[in-house]
């Protein structure tokens, strides 16, 4: 009996120990990819809409002399002193098929609403494009590549988590992806940015002197090895002198926001949204979380189906586990005939007789998941002890650091501990209830006649 | 006087393998401090009637009644107004003597402080901290009986309670069993083939062929 009971609690006390594992694991491989993810593009982004660039305030500073008749990006727009800079006397009359201007900027309104979120960190972006070159200090050769120039969110909580250790925060440099360094380039070097301005003649090179003042983890997203990181007044020379016509000007520019938990993105924006009907500018803006971004929806849908899957599979596992509590405690009964007999002749009641065995599948179920507890505890402690020794058999990395890390997450899971805790003494009192129910329908007279 | 243990008509069929009627009709009425003996031979149905009586069994007909009134909360009539004696003495071997007479006051809730004297009375005072299953046969069924008186019960149910002892220990069992009851005023239900025993007791019942019939 003490075998098998020793047996049962054994079997549930592993499945504990590597649902509790594999959950903090991938919880904190997840919580890392989330930081970094959300370091770099924002938990939240706020998008024109095709309606922004067809909107009155949008097209006006076109034939707007304050405006120097050019469009304006949107951090231009929020800090312009006029929301309307048409001059009636001095201007051209704007065309017949512009909307009336409505009063409200999209802009300055979608500003002054963040600005009234607790805790919300608002920036403009701008993305465009350019050809780097390098000069390579350490090894006297030039490295070029054409690549994304994004504005450097300076403003960012997270800008911190976003540069490695050795950048030089707060110039006006580049930041390069960490990639760049395999390649040997390193904080101090310098070259250009060239990109194809337009002339009333002709198209020619134009070069703006960078300097390489860090580098940034880009994360398990393969498309931030491909952006540098540049001042936004740099980026928008860019993009105004160049004339780029992208190809999805929705997606160009926006505005970032960060917010102390990024979990709750989905609440923000839904105050955010609800906020922008109220003001009326709904139609100019696409609120989207980091859950909706196109280069990350497909990983982390499916990160998140993956989990999903081994929870359900950790859950079937547990109630086959826990089946042996079935076994060992009808085994139990059986045993303790004469025990149940003699308790019933002396007055105890079919209830109490159920409770002490239900009662055991309980005991069993959570003394299980603190064996398991513990034993997960000692492996995330030695985790990366673990790793190496898993890699030297191996012959290789066992995690690929590009996608977990140098070292895998080994904080314990609250999540994963609740589930357990919950779970385990749940399906460990559903095992005991048949056996519950056999012991309190014995009947005494048969028992004690027979024995 | 009203009796303590009152059994009407009480029928009892079994039906595996075959029909067989054990209990056809059977009545009897125990009075307070009275002690009774049923005896009758093997396969009569002497254990099913005590089983009956003591609510450890349903009858198929018939009513018993324990202190004047049928009962619904069978588990408090065992506990607090029977006491049980077996002849395979049933006490939890894996328990100490003392945990085995305390049971049924801890089972009801109860205060045990004349545990002590009870095993005192029944000789096993220096045993009380004795594994059960170190007994003798003799000290087990001493044990039982103090069991039995612990919570201070109106009637004391004895199956066969020197069945499995020798002729030297059932006298002594008899004796302590019989004396204990006359002295606390307690009313006894015996079951046995022993017709000395039967013979001490205040009344004797023949049980034969599903009826009881008083014999002295």
């Amino acid at each position: 009996m003490a075998l098998i009971a020793s047996m049962s609690v054994g079997v549930i006390a592993l499945v504990v120990w590597l649902v509790v594992v594999f959950l903090s694991v991938t919880e904190g491989i997840e919580r890392s990819w989330l930081e970094k993810l959300t370091a770099l593009n924002a938990p939240l982004k706020i998008t024109p809409t095709r309606a922004y660039f067809s909107s009155y305030y949008y097209l006006v500073d076109t034939i707007s002399e304050r405006s120097g008749y050019s469009y304006k990006s949107i951090g231009e727009k929020s800090v312009a002193p006029l929301t309307d800079p048409h001059d009636p006397e001095i201007d051209a009359t704007p065309p017949s098929h512009w909307p009336e201007p409505s009063g409200v900027d999209p802009v300055k309104a979608a500003f002054a609403i963040l600005q009234q979120e607790k805790g919300v960190v608002a920036q403009d972006f701008e993305i465009s494009a350019a050809m780097l070159r390098l000069n390579l200090q350490k090894t006297q050769t030039f490295l070029t590549q054409v690549s994304y120039i994004a504005s450097f969110a300076d403003q960012s909580p997270y800008v911190h988590s976003l540069v490695l250790e050795g950048s030089e925060l707060g110039g006006d440099g580049i930041f390069l992806a960490k990639s760049f360094q395999d390649h040997g380039v390193k904080v101090g070097d310098t070259g250009y940015l060239a990109y194809q301005a337009a002339t009333p003649s002709s198209v020619q090179e134009q070069r703006i002197f960078v300097k390489v003042a860090g580098f940034y983890d880009a994360g398990v997203m393969s498309v931030g090895n491909k952006i540098v990181l540049a001042p936004s007044s740099i980026v928008h020379t860019i993009s105004t002198a160049s004339q780029l016509e992208h190809f999805d000007k929705t997606q160009s520019s926006g505005i970032q926001v960060w917010f102390p938990q990024a979990q709750e993105a989905g609440k923000v924006k839904a105050r955010l949204q609800a906020a922008f009907e109220k003001a009326g500018i709904s139609p100019y803006w696409k609120i989207a979380t980091y859950h909706e971004y196109d280069f990350a929806k497909d990983l982390l849908q499916q990160f998140q189906s993956d989990k999903y899957l081994f929870t359900l599979i950790g859950v079937i596992i547990l109630i086959v586990a826990c089946c042996n509590i079935i076994s060992l405690l009808m085994i139990l009964v059986n045993d303790k005939k004469k025990e149940i007999g003699i308790l019933q002749a002396m007055g105890t009641s079919s209830r109490s007789i159920a409770l002490i065995f239900g009662g055991c599948g309980v005991a069993i179920g959570f003394a299980s998941s603190l064996i398991g507890v513990v034993a997960a505890i000692l492996t995330l402690h030695n985790l990366d002890s673990l790793v190496h020794a898993l890699s030297f058999l191996q012959g290789h990395d066992a995690f690929n650091a590009a996608f977990y890390g140098k070292s895998l997450p080994n904080t314990l899971s609250h999540n994963a501990l609740l589930f357990v805790f919950i779970a385990t003494p749940v399906i460990s009192l559903l095992a005991g209830v048949a056996p519950a129910l056999k012991a309190s329908r014995l009947r005494p007279s048969e028992i004690l006649r027979s024995e | 006087m009203k009796p303590i243990l009152s059994a009407k008509n009480i029928v009892k069929i079994f039906h595996t393998p075959r029909k067989v009627e054990v209990l056809a009709g059977v009545s009897l009425e125990v009075f307070p401090g009275q002690t009774v003996a049923i005896t009758g031979k093997s396969g009569e149905g002497k254990s099913t009637l005590l089983h009956i009586l003591g609510t450890l069994e349903q009858p198929c007909s018939g009513e018993v009644e324990i202190c004047g009134q049928t009962w619904s909360d069978l588990c408090l009539v065992r506990n607090q107004y029977l006491g049980f004696i077996f002849q395979t003495f049933n006490l939890l071997e894996d328990y100490t003597v003392f945990e085995n007479v305390t049971m049924p006051a801890k089972i009801g809730r109860t205060p045990y402080t004349h545990a002590l004297h009870l095993l005192e009375e029944v000789g096993l005072k220096e045993r009380a901290n004795f594994p059960a299953k170190l007994l003798s046969g003799g000290e087990k069924q001493r044990a039982a009986i103090a069991r039995a008186f612990c919570n201070d019960p109106q009637i004391i149910l004895a199956d066969e309670p020197s069945g499995n002892l020798d002729h030297h220990h059932s006298a002594a069992i008899h004796e302590l069993l019989l004396g204990s009851c006359k002295k606390q005023g307690k009313a006894l239900v015996i079951v046995t083939h022993d017709l000395e025993l039967a013979a001490m007791c205040d009344t004797t019942y023949l049980l034969k062929d599903g009826s009881l019939t008083c014999v002295s």
